[in-house]
């Protein structure tokens, strides 16, 4: 079964959770930008949370599903539709075999994910299906999908199958179904609004100057347009250290916001490299990088101070709200 | 945050880098004394798991690991005086833990690996600008590199990108005022102070004296890296036939 | 039996009139309208009849005039149908905070129509209208807990 990519959209690639264990050979974590709406998209459609999933980036591509499937679109809304009639998002969708599904524009939000029921048939690269763009492993031939491509889907098996079955038995007529229920979505950053993003002190926040620190988390801050999935480069007030600083390389952590010597900082993401030798200011915490993942390149973010404790209580917090909703969309299907 | 000193009379700041990772910070630079705390520490980490750590990164005088907060505090909730704890700071104490438990003697072991590179012409096109620039002669830069012996501190900026000590200064050479926008997979560079390996191709701005046929980076090989930190490397000048034979024999 | 038209012009000319109580009993339909002093400490005139009308009247619409007329139970009007709760839930009205409602009072349904959503167990569960016609009022307010079965809204059906 299989599904044949007809517009390959802007940067669509395969992802997963990332590959994790490799980081000590160089070997970057990659993964989806926005893990939550991936593991979301996959629970809808029964798969393993982690499961490989698409990654569309602001103009989505143009799929021709081949066999009836049953999928879920999550992340931001890159206007899915099959014949023109808008495909609902957040919930398990079947369509039927011919349907090409198409993608357009951003209407909000930055990136959308595709999931499919049974899980793309993609070689794992040391653990993961993950795309690296820059080593050319991984995810679909080491690369972003092009016209023409064929993405084989695997069979169906337990909770995606069972899922599958549901569906058929209501044969309906229409060229998809979706499900008359979808999973609560966590706001998606609007471009005209100003998106706050929470951060915990970095290693070298005391070597800054205080009217940095003050502007830090008091100033607004544009995503630049050259932002891509190494990390978001951010323009605005520069911010300076007290003293120049010495630093040599060291690890750094997904969420990482660094300062190069021009002051402009930058917030590392999903292709970070695994060391840098900037000094770091902030750390984005976990539950809100799927946020800034959504942030489009030219809208603008601001940062709120927390404590660690804190981002670690909503890090938990939302891990056992995802398990919830997964027990939950179990149970729709019994 | 409290420095503890253990019998290899070494101590560590615990550094929490956001809530998915503790830097544990030896200090003492770029220096193979301070080399050796880290890959002692490495080399515990590698005989013995920590419940809740994902991996580690080691870099010149930190190790990082990083953790899952939540496997943390399921894996330490009958822990009488850790359960109450957040988990950075659970991992921190685990961590301090391991740095007192480091003995004198660890951290030694290292493995020697030659690497042959075909130096200069098309494979190294700045040979003759590095030669220039410090007043020596081509086969004296050559005979200087080759003859020295490296330490790999830590591998990153690249898959395989092995970080390099112990260039003489003869033969550093700043960065070429333009990047090229694409070096083959590798070459071997100075810039300023260092010397290295690319490899993967990437843009860079190193002066390329040479390659090798060698490949630091295989992602279909039980370890993707052929060289590890604490490794020691010997360059070793092979002709350009040697170079395009050892190419054949690897397809 | 009155129509809802006939309701709305009843209660528009009450509302203009100085009438201040009127009951009306006909058939299957009792209405009653009730015209209330508001009392406030800047309204000294509280007593006179002219100045209650205008206070009364001039905070509201004649559409919220309307809501707060009582058409009692127990006197079915048959071309008024209910959409039952198919679930328990929190009720919400649009599909998200901030954006459109999905119906409004007015709106014409046909039995697919998404009137609503009822989130249980961080689900949200579309609700159709189940019939065709005219939203004429709904019954819930947004984050209000839902049993099963009760009425989420009124529908004026063709």
């Amino acid at each position: 079964m299989s599904i044949k990519v007809l517009q390959p959209g802007l940067l669509t690639s395969m992802q997963d959770l990332g590959r994790y264990g490799y980081q000590k050979h160089g070997v970057i974590v990659s993964g989806a930008m926005d893990t939550y709406s991936l593991r979301i998209a996959n629970l809808l459609v029964g798969n393993q949370e982690g499961e490989g999933a698409l990654e569309m980036a602001l103009l989505g591509p143009s799929l021709q599903i081949e066999k009836d499937s049953l999928l879920a679109i999550t992340g931001g809304n890159l206007s899915p539709t099959v014949n023109g009639k808008t495909v609902p998002m957040w919930r398990p969708v079947y369509i039927k075999k011919g349907s090409v599904l198409q993608f357009g524009a951003c209407k909000s939000g930055c990136r959308s994910y595709l999931a499919i029921a049974g899980g793309y048939d993609i070689l794992e690269v040391m653990g993961s299906k993950s795309t690296y763009l820059r080593a050319g492993i991984g995810g679909f031939q080491g690369r972003a999908l092009q016209r023409g491509d064929v993405l084989e889907v695997k069979s169906p098996e337990g909770a995606s199958l069972e899922r599958v079955e549901y569906f058929k038995r209501k044969k309906s007529p229409e060229s998809f179904v979706p499900a008359s229920w979808y999973a609560g979505r966590k706001p998606i950053p609007q471009t005209l609004c100003l998106t706050t993003i929470r951060i915990t002190r970095g290693l070298q926040f005391k070597y800054f100057t205080s009217e940095s620190k003050s502007q830090l988390l008091n100033d607004s801050f544009q995503v630049a347009t050259q932002s891509d999935r190494m990390g978001y480069r951010l323009s605005g007030v520069t911010l300076q250290l007290e003293e120049p600083l010495e630093m040599i390389s060291e690890a750094v952590a997904l969420g990482t916001i660094q300062v190069p010597p021009d002051g402009n900082p930058i917030i590392l993401l999903a292709d970070r490299q695994t060391v840098g030798g900037y000094p770091k200011i902030g750390q984005v915490a976990l539950v809100d990088v799927p946020i800034l993942a959504q942030v489009r390149p030219g809208a603008a973010i601001r940062f709120q101070e927390i404590e660690l404790e804190e981002a670690e209580r909503l890090y938990i917090a939302r891990e056992n709200y995802i398990q919830e909703l997964e027990t939950a969309i179990r149970l729709k299907f019994l | 945050m409290h420095l503890m000193t253990s019998n290899m009379e070494c101590s560590a700041m615990m550094l929490p880098l956001g809530e998915s990772a503790v830097l544990v910070e030896f200090g003492g630079g770029i220096h193979p004394d301070t080399h050796r705390k880290v890959k002692a520490f490495t080399e515990y980490l590698d005989r013995h798991s920590v419940p809740g750590m994902m991996e580690y990164v080691s870099a010149f005088s930190s190790v990082t690991v990083f953790y899952d907060s939540l496997m943390v505090k399921q894996l330490h909730q009958d822990h009488v005086e850790l359960k109450e704890e957040p988990s950075y700071r659970i991992i921190s104490v685990i961590l301090q833990k391991i740095v007192t438990e480091l003995r004198a003697g660890d951290g030694q072991k290292s493995r020697v690996v030659e690497i042959p590179v075909c130096y200069g012409g098309e494979l190294g096109p700045d040979l003759a600008y590095v030669a220039e620039y410090n007043k020596l002669t081509i086969d004296e830069v050559i005979e200087i590199h080759s003859k020295g012996d490296y330490l790999v501190y830590m591998i990153g900026f690249a898959p395989g990108f092995p970080y390099l000590g112990g260039m003489s200064e003869k033969i550093s050479t700043p960065r070429r005022q333009s990047p090229r926008m694409s070096i083959s997979a590798g070459s071997v560079g100075i810039a300023g102070m260092q010397t290295g390996v690319y490899p993967i191709p990437t843009p860079g701005g190193w002066q390329l004296i040479g390659r090798t046929p060698l490949e630091l980076f295989c992602p279909n090989e039980n370890s993707p890296s052929l060289l590890q930190a604490g490794d020691r490397i010997r360059f070793y000048p092979i002709s350009p036939q040697e170079y395009e034979e050892y190419k054949r024999e690897r397809i | 039996m009155l129509t809802f038209d006939e309701i709305k012009e009843i209660i528009r000319m009450v509302d203009q009139s100085s009438i201040q109580h009127f009951e009306l009993d006909q058939n299957d339909t009792q209405i009653v309208i009730g015209k209330y002093a508001v009392f406030s400490q800047k309204n000294t005139l509280s007593s006179e009849p002219d100045c209650v009308k205008e206070t009364v009247s001039q905070q509201s619409t004649v559409e919220e005039k309307q809501e707060s007329v009582k058409i009692l139970e127990g006197h079915e009007d048959s071309s008024l149908q209910k959409i039952i709760s198919p679930t328990v839930g929190t009720f919400y009205s649009a599909p998200e905070p901030g954006a459109d409602p999905f119906v409004k009072i007015g709106q014409q349904v046909n039995s697919s129509t998404v009137v609503c959503v009822l989130e249980a167990m961080k689900l949200f569960n579309e609700v159709e209208a189940g019939v065709n016609g005219e939203i004429v009022e709904i019954l819930f307010k947004d984050g209000e807990f839902v049993e099963y079965g009760a009425p989420l809204f009124l529908v004026k059906s063709e």
